[in-house]
C-alpha cells in the first residue's frame, strides 16, 4: 500500500542564528581568518606591514602563485587522486624559456608566449595521457614528468639560462600601474575572474566538478571523463608555464631552480583555499586567497628578520598549525552534516518498511 | 544470559537506537528483525565495539561488559560478522581468520600453525584447502563463510551475525545454519540479525523486533506468526505478508518492430541473447549475483565493446559515453557510487547527461520534478540533502530529458521507500508508454510482481549462472513462480568454480 | 594460477628493467663489473635503496612520506656539525639518527593521531626539516671521520661494504613482515576501517610506519655522509622523489596494501643503473638528466602497463 509522501525535513535557513552559522560554514571563511591573523601578526612585528607598499607587494607576488595554483586547482578538483607535481618544473621552464625565446626583447615576447603555451599544453597533455590512458597514478606520473622537464631545461640552456625578461615583461612584473598599484595586481584580478568563470560558469568546469565528485556516476552519465581529465592537466601545464613567465618578469632573470618551490606551494594554496584533496569540491577564489595567505606568511617571517633556515622551520610549523586546525574543523563539519543524510535515509527506510 | 539494557545511540540529531533492551539465554539463537534503519545494525556495531553507545549497559551472566573498541569486544567474548565484511582482501583466508592474533614464535608469525588452527573450522564449512587463498580471489559467497569462520575462531560466548546469509547460496546457508545450531548447543548465545522471515522461523528460538531504534516485542518463534512480526516491524496492524494480487489483464504485445537485439552477449561464462521491443519492460530476476548486473552493465558498454542491433541498425558500444550517444540510459541502485553527485545541486544532478549538459532551464527542471513528485526546497539545494527515493527520482529526470530509446536499470529502487518506489515504477511505465524499452534488474521479486501488475507489456526473465532459465509473462509473474524459477535444483556449479581457483 | 603467482611477485617488471639496464650498462662500460666500479656503484646508491625501503613501509601502510629527503639533509648536516664539534663518531651518529627519527615521530603524530593528510603533513615537516638543516649549516662544508668514510667505500675481500646497506634494509623488512605488525601494516594499508573492526592497532601501525621510514632515512643520511664526506643542507632534496619512484617501479601500490621491499630495492638499483648507463653513454652532461628523467618516466609507464595487463589476465582466470 502506498503512503502519502512525507515532505523533506526543512533544511532551509530557519532563523537568523542559523543563517549566521551558515555564513561561518562558508568554505572561504578559514582562509580569510588565516590571512587576517597573519596580517595582524605582521602589523605587530613591523608597523609598515599594512602600508600600501607592502600590501601591494604581497598582492603582486600572490598573483604568480595564484596562476601556478590555477592548474593545480583544476587537477585536484578533477579527483581520482589528481595532483600535479610538475607545476614547479614548468614554472622554472616558463621563466627560463621565456627569457631564451624572447631573447630579452619586446618583439620576441608574443611568439615566445605562443611557443610556451604550446609547450606547456603538450606537457600537460602527456601528463593527462599517462594518468588517464595508461593509468599511472597522477602523483608518480607528474613526478616523473617534473624530472623530464627539469632535464629539458638543463639540456636547452646548457646549464646557463640566457636572455632575460623583455622590458615589457619586466614592467609588468615590477612596474606600477599608478600609485602603489602594481601591474601584477589587476592581472591577478583578471586571472582570478577567468579561473572562476571557467571553473564555475563553463560547461567544462561543471563537468570537471562532477567528475571529481563522483567518477563512476559521471562516466555512467556519459560525460567525456577521459577528455575532461586530460584537459585539466593541459590547463595545469599552460597555467604553470605562464606563471613562470610572470615570475621571470618579477625576478628579471632566471635560474634553473627558480620555480621549483611552486609545486608544493601551489598544493598548499589549493588546500588552504578550502579545496578538498579528494576532489570534487573547491573553488579557484579559495586558491587565490590561499596563495595570498602563503605569501603573507612568508612576508611575516621575513619581517621577523630571522635567518633563512629558521624562517623555513617557522613556515613549516605554521603550515602544520593551519593543517591541524583545518583537519579539526573539517572533522567537526562532517559530523554536523552526516546526521542529516542519515536522517533522510532512516526516514526512507522506515517508510519502506511501514508500507510493506 | 546476555542482557542489553536501555542502549541508546544518536548521530547528531538522529536517534539510531533509543533505549533498546534485549535478553538472550546462553545456547539460544535469537533473531533480531527490523527494517533498514531500525537500529539493528547499530546494535551489532555497538556489540562489535566499532560504535560507542551514548548510554545503556550490556551484561553477560551478570557481569557488566565494557566494550570500548573491537579488541575489548573480543576480550569480552563477543564476535561479530559484518554485512559489509571485515575481511582484508590482500591477506589469506588463514590470516584473516586469525587476525589480529596470529600465532607467533619469537615474534614471527607461524604460518603452519595458523593453517593447522583454522583447518577444522574450514573443514566444517567445506572450505578445505583454501587456507592460503587471498580473500580478494574468493567469490563473494565464500567470503561470507570466511567472515563467519573468523568470528567462530574467536570462540565467542556471544556471536552476532549481521545479515550473514544475504549473499549466500542455498547450500551455503544450510552449511552455516548447521554450524550455528552446533554452536548454540555448546552454549553460545547467537544474535541473528536478519530480515528474512523464513530463516528466522526455521533457525531461531526467539525473535526480537526492532522499530525506530526500539525493541517493540520479543517472542518465542513458535508463538508468533509472520504477519504479527511484520505488523510489529512496520507499526501497522494491518500489514500482511502479501503476494501482490494481479489484476488479471491479458498479456498482449503490440506488433512492433524489435527495437533492441542482442546476440551472444558474454555474461559470465555463457552467451546471452535478448530481444526487446520498444515500449516493453523486461524485468531480470534471479537470486543475487547470477550475472544480472553484468548483463545490463555490458549492454551499457561498461565491460568493453559490445555490438547490438538497435532499430535494425548494427551499433557498436565501447563505453558508457557511446551508449548514451546511441540513446541508452542507465540507472543504478548504488546511488552513492554510481548515481548522484552528492555535493552538487539538484539542477546540476538533473541536467548532466552527455553533451546535453546544463542546457536545461530551471523552469523545465521544476516542471519535471513536480511531475516526478520530487520533494525538495530549492534547485540549488545539495543532492545529499535528499532521501534515497528522491535522489533516485532526480537521477531519473536526468535521463527523461533525453528521451532514451533503451533504459537499463540495475536494481533502481534498492533502499528506496515504498512511496517513492511506486513513483519510480510509474515513471518507468510512463517512459515505456512513450516508447522506451526498459530492461530492469531487480533483486526484489515483489517489485517485479507489482510492476507487472501495473504494466501489461512486462515480462520477466529469470537468470541463473549467466543464462536465462525461465521467461514469465503477465499473470505468470507471481512471487512464487519467480522464487521457484530463481533456484534450480542442481547447484553444484559454485563448487566447481571454486576449484578453478 | 601462474598469473596469480606473477601478481604476488609484483616486482617482476622492476627486475626486468633492472636486468635490461644491467646489460646495457655492462655493454657501454665494460669496466662496470670490476670490484672497484661495483663498490662505487653500491656506495653511491645504497642510500637510495635504504630510502626506498623506508618509503615502502609508508606506502604499503596506505600513506606517503615526502619528508624523507629532508630527514637525510638533517642527519647529514647534524652528523657533520657534531663531528666538527669534536663529538665521538658513534655518539654523533646516534644523536643525528635520533633527530632524523624524531621527524618521523612528528609525521606519525600528525597523520595517525591528528589525521592530517599524509602528503601535506609530510610536506610541512619537510619544510621544517630543510629549514632546520639550513639553520644548522647555512653553507655546505664540514667533513666526517676519514676512517668511517674509507670503511664505507672499501671492500672486505671482494665484498663491497656498501653492499651491506643493500641487503640490510631487506633483512629489516623481511623480519618485520614476518611479525604480526607486518600483517597489520598490509591490513591497514588495504582498509583502515576493516582493520580497526578486526582489532588491529591502527593508530600505532600507521605511526610506526612513519617512524620506521624516518629511521631508514636516518640510516640513509649517515651512509650518504660517509659517501660524500661533507655536509649540505639541500643534499636530500632530489632523494624525496626517487624514494617514491623506486618503490612504485618496484610494484608497490600507492593505494596501499600491496608491495614488497624487494621490488623497491630493484627499483632503486634500476634508477641508479639508469644514471650510470646514461653517464657511460657519453652523452653531453647537459643532456644526461633529460635522458635519465625520460627513461625513468618510461620505466614507470611500462611497469604500469605490465601491471595492468597481468591483472586483466588474472581477472579472467578467476572469474
Amino acid at each position: 500500500m502506498v503512503r502519502a509522501p512525507v515532505p523533506e525535513r526543512d533544511v532551509s535557513l530557519s532563523s537568523n542564528a542559523e543563517r549566521l552559522r551558515n555564513v561561518f560554514r562558508h568554505p572561504l571563511i578559514p582562509v580569510l581568518v588565516v590571512i587576517v591573523i597573519l596580517l595582524l601578526f605582521g602589523r605587530i612585528l613591523s608597523p609598515g606591514f599594512l602600508g600600501m607598499a607592502n600590501i601591494g607587494n604581497i598582492l603582486a607576488t600572490s598573483t604568480i602563485l595564484a596562476l601556478a595554483g590555477l592548474g593545480q586547482t583544476f587537477v585536484i578538483i578533477g579527483g581520482g587522486e589528481g595532483i600535479d607535481l610538475s607545476v614547479g618544473a614548468l614554472v622554472s621552464l616558463g621563466a627560463i624559456l621565456g627569457g631564451a625565446f624572447s631573447n630579452g626583447v619586446n618583439a620576441g615576447l608574443l611568439p615566445a608566449l605562443g611557443l610556451l603555451i604550446l609547450l606547456g599544453g603538450f606537457v600537460g597533455f602527456l601528463n593527462g595521457m599517462g594518468v588517464q590512458w595508461i593509468g599511472v597514478p597522477p602523483l608518480v606520473m607528474t613526478l616523473g614528468m617534473a624530472s623530464v622537464v627539469d632535464g629539458f631545461a638543463l639540456a636547452y640552456t646548457n646549464g646557463q639560462p640566457t636572455g632575460g625578461a623583455p622590458p615589457v615583461l619586466l614592467s609588468i612584473g615590477t612596474g606600477h600601474l599608478f600609485g602603489d598599484i602594481r601591474w601584477l595586481i589587476p592581472m591577478g584580478i583578471v586571472i582570478a575572474i577567468i579561473g572562476y568563470l571557467v571553473l564555475n560558469r563553463s560547461r567544462f568546469g561543471h563537468q570537471l566538478q562532477l567528475v571529481g565528485n563522483n567518477r563512476q556516476a559521471a562516466r555512467l552519465s556519459g560525460l567525456p571523463l577521459r577528455n575532461i581529465i586530460i584537459a585539466s592537466y593541459i590547463i595545469a601545464g599552460i597555467a604553470s608555464i605562464l606563471a613562470g613567465v610572470l615570475l621571470l618578469g618579477y625576478a628579471g632573470s632566471s635560474d634553473l631552480q627558480i620555480g621549483n618551490s611552486y609545486t608544493l606551494l601551489s598544493i598548499a594554496a589549493v588546500v588552504i583555499g578550502g579545496t578538498k584533496l579528494t576532489g570534487g569540491e573547491g573553488s579557484y577564489i579559495g586558491t587565490v586567497l590561499g596563495a595570498m595567505a602563503l605569501i603573507v606568511l612568508t612576508n611575516v617571517l621575513v619581517a621577523m628578520k630571522l635567518p633563512e633556515g629558521a624562517r623555513e622551520v617557522l613556515e613549516g610549523l605554521a603550515l602544520v598549525a593551519i593543517l591541524v586546525a583545518y583537519t579539526r574543523r573539517r572533522g567537526a563539519h562532517r559530523q554536523s552534516r552526516r546526521p542529516r543524510m542519515l536522517a533522510n535515509t532512516l526516514k526512507g527506510e522506515a517508510q519502506k518498511w511501514k508500507s510493506e | 544470559m546476555l542482557v542489553c539494557d536501555s542502549i541508546s545511540k544518536r548521530y547528531g540529531s538522529v536517534v539510531a537506537l533509543r533505549s533498546a533492551n534485549l535478553k538472550v539465554q546462553p545456547g539460544e539463537i535469537h533473531a533480531i528483525l527490523g527494517g533498514n534503519g531500525s537500529g539493528k545494525s547499530t546494535l551489532a556495531k555497538i556489540m562489535a565495539g566499532t560504535v560507542q553507545p551514548d548510554g545503556g549497559t550490556i551484561h553477560w551472566n551478570g557481569v557488566p561488559l565494557r566494550i570500548m573498541n573491537p579488541v575489548s569486544a573480543t576480550k569480552s567474548g563477543i564476535a561479530v560478522t559484518f554485512q559489509e565484511l571485515s575481511l582484508l582482501g590482500n591477506l589469506t583466508v588463514a590470516e584473516n581468520i586469525c587476525f589480529p592474533a596470529m600465532p607467533t614464535r619469537l615474534g614471527r608469525v607461524q604460518v603452519a600453525r595458523m593453517r593447522e588452527r583454522v583447518h577444522p573450522l574450514l573443514k566444517d564449512l567445506e572450505l578445505e584447502g583454501m587456507e592460503d587463498v587471498l580473500v580478494d580471489h574468493l567469490p563473494s559467497g565464500y567470503q561470507y563463510l570466511v567472515e563467519y569462520a573468523k568470528a567462530l575462531f574467536r570462540n565467542p560466548d556471544i556471536l552476532v551475525l549481521d545479515e550473514i546469509t544475504s549473499a549466500l547460496h542455498r547450500e551455503q546457508v544450510t552449511r552455516i545454519t548447521q554450524s550455528i545450531r552446533a554452536l548454540a548447543e555448546r552454549g553460545t548465545a547467537v544474535l541473528f540479525v536478519s530480515h528474512r522471515l523464513p530463516e528466522i522461523f526455521s533457525l531461531c528460538d526467539g525473535v526480537t523486533v526492532f522499530r525506530n531504534g526500539e525493541n517493540v516485542g520479543t517472542f518465542r518463534t513458535g508463538e508468533v506468526s509472520a504477519n504479527q512480526l511484520l505488523a510489529l516491524m512496520t507499526g501497522d496492524p494491518n500489514a500482511v505478508d502479501t503476494t501482490a494480487a494481479l489484476d488479471g489483464e491479458p498479456y498482449t504485445l503490440a506488433p512492433r518492430s524489435a527495437s533492441l537485439e542482442v546476440e551472444s552477449l558474454p555474461v559470465r561464462s555463457h552467451k546471452i541473447s535478448l530481444s526487446i521491443r520498444s515500449g516493453e519492460i523486461v524485468g531480470i530476476a534471479g537470486i543475487q549475483g547470477q550475472g544480472q548486473s553484468e548483463l545490463v552493465r555490458r549492454l551499457f558498454g561498461m565491460h568493453g565493446v559490445v555490438t547490438v542491433t538497435l532499430n535494425g541498425k548494427i551499433v557498436r558500444i565501447g563505453s558508457p559515453r557511446s551508449a548514451v550517444r546511441q540513446g541508452f540510459a542507465f540507472v543504478s541502485g548504488d546511488r552513492e557510487h554510481e548515481g548522484t553527485f552528492a555535493q552538487h545541486s539538484l539542477s546540476t544532478n538533473a541536467s548532466c547527461v552527455g553533451q546535453f549538459i546544463f542546457h536545461r532551464k530551471a523552469m523545465d527542471i521544476k516542471a519535471e520534478f513536480d511531475r516526478m513528485h520530487v520533494h525538495y526546497h530549492r534547485l540549488s539545494q545539495k543532492m545529499q540533502e535528499l532521501s534515497g527515493g528522491n535522489q533516485q527520482k532526480v537521477v531519473l529526470t536526468r535521463w527523461t530529458s533525453v528521451h532514451p530509446a533503451i533504459l537499463l536499470a540495475d536494481d533502481p529502487t534498492k533502499g528506496v521507500d515504498v512511496a517513492a518506489r511506486h513513483e519510480v515504477h510509474q515513471m518507468f511505465v510512463a517512459l515505456a508508454e512513450s516508447g522506451t524499452a526498459i530492461v530492469m534488474v531487480s533483486s526484489d521479486e515483489e517489485e517485479l510482481v507489482a510492476l507487472a501488475s501495473m504494466y501489461p507489456l512486462m515480462r520477466v526473465l529469470v537468470m541463473y549462472d549467466g543464462t536465462f532459465v525461465q521467461e514469465l509473462k503477465g499473470a505468470e509473474v507471481t512471487l512464487q513462480s519467480l522464487i521457484e524459477a530463481s533456484i534450480p535444483q542442481e547447484d553444484n556449479h559454485v563448487i566447481s568454480q571454486a576449484e578453478n581457483l | 594460477m601462474l598469473f596469480r603467482k606473477l601478481k604476488t611477485y609484483s616486482f617482476i617488471p622492476a627486475v626486468i628493467l633492472f636486468l635490461v639496464f644491467l646489460i646495457l650498462n655492462s655493454l657501454l662500460s665494460p669496466m662496470f663489473f670490476t670490484i672497484s666500479s661495483l663498490s662505487g656503484f653500491f656506495a653511491t646508491y645504497a642510500p637510495l635503496v635504504v630510502l626506498a625501503v623506508g618509503e615502502t613501509f609508508v606506502l604499503v601502510g596506505g600513506g606517503i612520506d615526502i619528508s624523507l629527503g629532508a630527514i637525510v639533509s638533517v642527519v647529514n648536516v647534524l652528523l657533520v656539525t657534531l663531528w666538527g664539534l669534536h663529538w665521538s663518531l658513534p655518539l654523533a651518529i646516534v644523536v643525528s639518527m635520533l633527530a632524523g627519527t624524531a621527524i618521523g615521530v612528528v609525521n606519525g603524530i600528525l597523520i595517525s593521531i591528528l589525521k592530517v593528510t599524509p602528503l601535506l603533513a609530510t610536506f610541512a615537516t619537510s619544510a621544517m626539516g630543510y629549514g632546520a638543516a639550513l639553520w644548522i649549516m647555512p653553507t655546505p662544508g664540514g667533513s666526517i671521520a676519514t676512517g668511517f668514510a674509507n670503511w664505507y667505500s672499501s671492500n672486505y675481500g671482494w665484498f663491497p661494504i656498501a653492499a651491506i646497506f643493500i641487503v640490510l634494509p631487506y633483512v629489516i623488512w623481511a623480519i618485520w613482515r614476518g611479525t604480526r605488525w607486518g600483517t597489520y601494516l598490509f591490513a591497514v594499508g588495504k582498509n583502515e576501517e576493516k582493520s580497526f573492526a578486526s582489532g588491529a592497532p591502527v593508530v600505532r601501525v600507521k605511526m610506526l610506519s612513519y617512524v620506521l621510514a624516518a629511521f631508514m632515512a636516518s640510516i640513509a643520511g649517515v651512509i650518504l655522509t660517509a659517501n660524500i664526506v661533507s655536509g649540505d643542507a639541500t643534499i636530500g632534496s632530489p632523494d624525496t622523489l626517487s624514494a617514491i619512484a623506486a618503490p612504485v617501479i618496484g610494484g608497490v601500490s600507492l593505494l596501499g596494501g600491496i608491495g614488497d621491499a624487494g621490488g623497491a630495492i630493484f627499483g632503486a638499483l634500476f634508477l641508479g643503473l639508469v644514471v650510470n648507463t646514461v653517464f657511460a653513454s657519453q652523452v653531453s652532461t647537459f643532456y644526461q638528466s633529460l635522458l635519465t628523467g625520460s627513461i625513468i618516466l618510461l620505466g614507470i609507464v611500462i611497469t604500469t602497463l605490465i601491471k595492468r595487463l597481468t591483472s586483466m589476465k588474472l581477472r579472467k582466470v578467476v572469474g
